[in-house]
């Protein structure tokens, strides 16, 4: 892929990004922004794979020398810093990780279920992690600059930063991904794509039942966007009793769930009600639970300097499922990973020592790398499993501490992942899962990626008001050492006159 | 001023010991040392529990270059083919621990404990070892002694019981903090340049240097010590000898230096000496400890953070040569002496550093009455490392106190050894006049 080709999807294909792209050597690239933790055991599935809290970014690099992809990766970090209005540039060699077995690395250039076969990756994987960055309108506003239509018409013109700002959970990104037209006799491409999930509750804008997309939104949509070749919206009916009007263009089901497909270029977006019947109970519009969800949480008395992070994985399915699990730790965190235990607890309360199949553990460097953990771990049939390891708090230089320095530093979140079995009927399927196969150009590999929640790491902190004194009273201690240790060896005794 | 009882068991006691008081003497050597192993293999054996809550997570006792803790996560990250020296964040550990500690945990835990118990028996009966040669060399060297001497109320068993029943001793061995091997082997190469082995007490003060940096300040007074054995125990009489006898001993300890440098590169990579040795010299951890630099590094803007560890470092190492030779007449001296300035200025001290000082002071008894500060020597060592436990407490657990309590149990800390150090030298210094100048017994004197 190169410019002289990109160049001819530039009124589609947003020009800042491509050029990002060319400039960095970027084979594949993920970026998303999030604020707030998905309920995983009250939503379910994401609707486009799960993202964690704060600011992640991972590419896929390509380079002739590992100086060189690392140079092009803070390009990209310091170009993405730019053009989101974010502080990407802060992604540096101390939160940097390189994970191998986390992000299907290790499956590219299989075949897939699908005729079409996944495209080799070439480049090294990077991962970056900003856990305390705030999304905000100021990050919305280039992201729906990359739209063809940006805010004018279409699906963007739904984007009011009012009602998306002001929910608990909202999430963001874009993803460059190589891919494998199963139309154009298996050409290689790319597809771009850029996603928005916000979770929204209508009683706050002082809806209740019956409300149409316009009024929680608060925006009309009255047309499509002219330049795209299909513009559809799609509602996930509950399971129970709501009616959803007007009539969908076709009904779908897919992954187990029954869905209705609007087409925008003929009804209006804006137009579609929603209306709740009185006795709809909450819980019966549950989502479905996730196969495997995952929760994590440090442990360790208050204060003190030790500490373990355990991570509680649920298995809900009949099969056992391959894992991988992967943690980033910032350096001032120092991992002990002998006591790293696995153990699995089935609903009879018998518990199993688990053994990971496969551990790559990378240590950190003060101030130069993160520690990264990634153990791939068989999680049997329902159970809970538990992966619990121990880490010391360090102590930094006075001027590392952050502004506010006891609230702590944020530690982002541990990714659990997995595939889901493909040839199966398709229940275990998560939507995205279901509709990406269903794309007819895009690559078919359903990674489902499960992020835990953050916690807050505090350190033990210096006086910030004190550096001249220490110094000084250090260095009186050491001058007072000093000068006796000298007297003693270099002075001689006399008597003293007018003792006889 | 000395009593009349004192003179008369100085006239009867400056014979050497008979044959049957030497029996008592290796029985009581041998009750003592079996109950202070007995006692640590019980504690560690029946109260584990209590041990791991209370005492191993004590920054006081175990640093970042003697953590079990973090030798185990070493052990597991080299069977694991991880490299444990790769970056240098958590393993800063000799490569000969390593490798011990690899061969000894795969045996059951109980050897590894009983490594640690006669590694400190080991230290007990070496030091009361020492003490015997010396008081046989001090008996029978004419015109070293003073009337009104404290005579050998330290014998070699009460060496050993001062250094094995030392709380500071038992709780740095309780935490199984690797500075106890350190020890074993200062003490060993004290002991071989006291019997007169140069060679061997170089090759013991290599495996010093490479358990923990500072030993090699000890290597002048060691070669002095060996020199002195030679001609009996007191003056240094042969100049000729001298230099040659320094020469061999340091070239011995280069090259077993060398050698053992050359096995750790074969077996880690050179990484291994920038996670050890640098680490140490530059103070890379900050994890609080009861010496000076950890606040101070904490605190340091960084434009001066290289001069200041040089000039901390050289305020350690400098003071080598000039003790040695100031002491040159009373070379085991020397060494106790730079035994102490190591534990007082070293980069990671904690209180088992202090309890190798205190476990050679008593070598050195007859200094006792020549030391003028001792009551606020010991009342600073006994408020630095009382408040430091409640202190830390106060910063880290409740939250209540700030770092600075903690500091200021430090500065204490280091004080009272520094007035200790001060005090016994210039003990010394009285005393060599007393002895080769005897007008001044009963005079006032001061330092010109």
């Amino acid at each position: 892929m190169d410019n002289q080709e990109l160049r001819h999807h530039y009124h589609l294909f947003p020009r800042q990004i491509g050029e990002i792209a060319l400039q960095n050597n970027v084979e594949e690239l993920h970026l998303s922004f999030t604020q707030g933790n998905w309920r995983q055991g009250s939503w379910g599935y994401s609707p486009v794979g799960s993202q964690g809290v704060g600011a992640e970014v991972f590419a896929w690099i390509s380079g002739a020398t590992q100086e060189e992809s690392l140079d092009k990766w803070k390009g990209l970090t310091n170009a993405l810093s730019g053009v989101f209005c974010a502080s990407l540039n802060f992604i540096g060699d101390d939160n940097t990780s390189m994970p191998q077995l986390a992000f299907n690395t290790s499956a590219r250039g299989k075949r897939s279920s699908s005729s079409s076969s996944v495209p080799e990756r070439h480049g090294v994987l990077r991962h970056g992690l900003l856990p305390r960055e705030n999304v905000c309108t100021e990050n919305l506003t280039p992201w729906v600059k990359q739209l063809p239509c940006q805010a004018k018409s279409g699906l963007g013109a739904l984007l009011n930063p009012y009602r998306l700002y002001n929910m608990n959970f909202h999430s963001m990104g874009i993803s460059l991904a190589p891919a494998v037209s199963a139309v154009d006799d298996g050409q290689t491409g790319l597809v771009y794509k850029q996603h928005v999930t916000v979770v929204l509750n209508p009683h706050t804008f002082g809806l209740d039942r019956n409300w149409t997309l316009g009024e929680l939104m608060d925006r009309d949509v009255d047309a499509a966007c002219p330049v795209a070749t299909s513009s559809t919206v799609r509602v996930v009916m509950p399971e129970s009793e709501t009616r959803v009007l007007p009539k969908p263009m076709r009904k779908e089901t897919l992954g187990g769930q029954v869905t209705y497909v609007y087409d925008i270029q003929k009804q209006s977006a804006s137009e579609i009600r929603f209306e709740f019947a009185d006795t709809t109970n909450k819980k019966e519009a549950q989502q479905r639970l996730p196969l495997v969800e995952a929760h994590r949480h440090v442990n360790g008395h208050g204060g003190g300097i030790s500490g373990g992070v355990e991570t509680e994985i649920i298995n809900r399915s009949n099969q056992p499922v391959d894992v991988t699990y992967f943690d980033t730790l910032p350096w001032y965190l120092r991992v002990y990973l002998h006591t790293l235990t696995i153990e699995a607890v089935n609903p009879d309360g018998d518990i199993f020592k688990q053994h990971p199949t496969q551990m790559i553990f990378t240590p950190a460097i003060d101030r130069g790398r993160p520690s990264t953990i990634e153990l791939a771990v068989t999680l049997p049939a329902n159970t809970r499993t538990t992966l619990r390891y121990n880490f010391d708090k360090g102590f930094i230089k006075y001027t590392e501490h952050p502004p506010d320095a006891n609230r702590g530093f944020n530690i982002g979140p541990a990714i659990i992942s997995y595939r889901p079995d493909t040839d199966s009927s398709g229940i275990d399927k998560p939507l995205f899962c279901a509709l990406q196969s269903s794309h007819p150009s895009a690559y078919f590999e359903c990674e489902v990626r499960v992020y835990t929640e953050l916690f807050l790491a505090s350190l033990p902190t210096p006086d910030f008001s004190m550096p001249y004194n220490v110094i000084t009273f250090t260095c009186t201690v050491l001058a007072l050492f000093f000068g006796r240790i000298f007297n003693l060896l270099t002075r001689d005794f006399a008597v003293l006159k007018g003792s006889d | 001023m000395p009593t009349g009882k004192k003179e008369t068991t100085a006239a009867e006691s400056t014979a050497s010991p008979t044959h049957s008081e030497a029996q008592h003497e290796g029985g009581r050597l041998a009750w003592a040392v079996g109950l202070g192993c007995m006692m640590r293999l019980g504690i560690l054996v029946l109260f584990p529990d209590i041990v791991a809550h209370y005492l191993s997570d004590r920054v006081e006792l175990s640093t970042p270059v003697t953590s079990y803790k973090r030798l185990r996560e070493g052990v597991y990250l080299s069977a694991h083919q991880i490299p444990p020296f790769d970056g240098g964040g958590i393993f800063h550990q000799s490569p000969l621990l390593l490798l011990m500690f690899s061969a000894l945990h795969r045996l059951p835990e109980i050897f590894t404990t009983l490594a640690y118990v006669a590694a400190d028996g080991f230290v007990a009966v070496t030091l009361a070892r020492i003490s015997a040669l010396r008081r046989t060399a001090r008996s029978t060297s004419s015109g070293s002694s003073v009337p009104g001497d404290i005579v050998f109320s330290c014998t070699p068993s009460v060496v050993a019981m001062l250094y094995l029943f030392n709380p500071l001793t038992l709780g740095t061995l309780l935490v199984k903090s690797t500075i106890v091997f350190s020890h074993v082997a200062v003490a060993a190469a004290l002991y071989a340049a006291a019997a007169g082995r140069s060679s061997a007490a170089a090759v013991w003060a290599a495996i010093a240097t490479h358990l923990s940096v500072y030993p090699a300040m000890l290597l002048a007074p060691i070669a002095l010590v060996s020199a002195a054995a030679e001609g009996g125990f007191g003056h240094l009489d042969r100049r000729a000898g001298l230099s040659k006898r320094i020469a061999t001993t340091a070239a011995v300890f280069a090259a077993s230096f060398g050698a053992m440098h050359l096995l750790f590169v074969a077996c880690y990579g050179t990484q291994y000496f920038t996670a050890t040795f640098d680490f140490v010299l530059r103070v890379e951890d900050l994890q609080p400890n009861v010496g000076l630099f950890w606040y101070f590094f904490t605190e340091i803007f960084d434009e001066f953070r290289m001069f200041f560890f040089v000039v901390f470092q050289l305020t350690a190492l400098a003071f080598a040569v000039p003790v040695s030779w100031r002491f040159r007449s009373e070379p085991l001296f020397a060494a106790t002496m730079l035994v102490g300035i190591i534990s007082a200025l070293k980069s990671y001290p904690s209180w088992g550093d202090l309890s190798l000082f205190l476990g050679l002071l008593p070598l050195f008894e007859e200094l006792f009455k020549y030391m003028q500060y001792m009551f606020l020597s010991a009342n600073l060592l006994l408020y630095g490392i009382g408040l430091a436990p409640v202190f830390w407490h106060l910063w880290i657990e409740q939250g209540s106190g700030n770092a600075n309590f903690f500091y200021a149990a430090t500065l204490v800390y280091v004080f009272g050894q520094i007035t200790l150090l001060f005090d016994l030298g210039s003990a010394m210094l009285r005393r060599e006049l007393d002895i080769h100048h005897p007008e001044t017994r009963t005079r006032p004197v001061i330092q010109d």
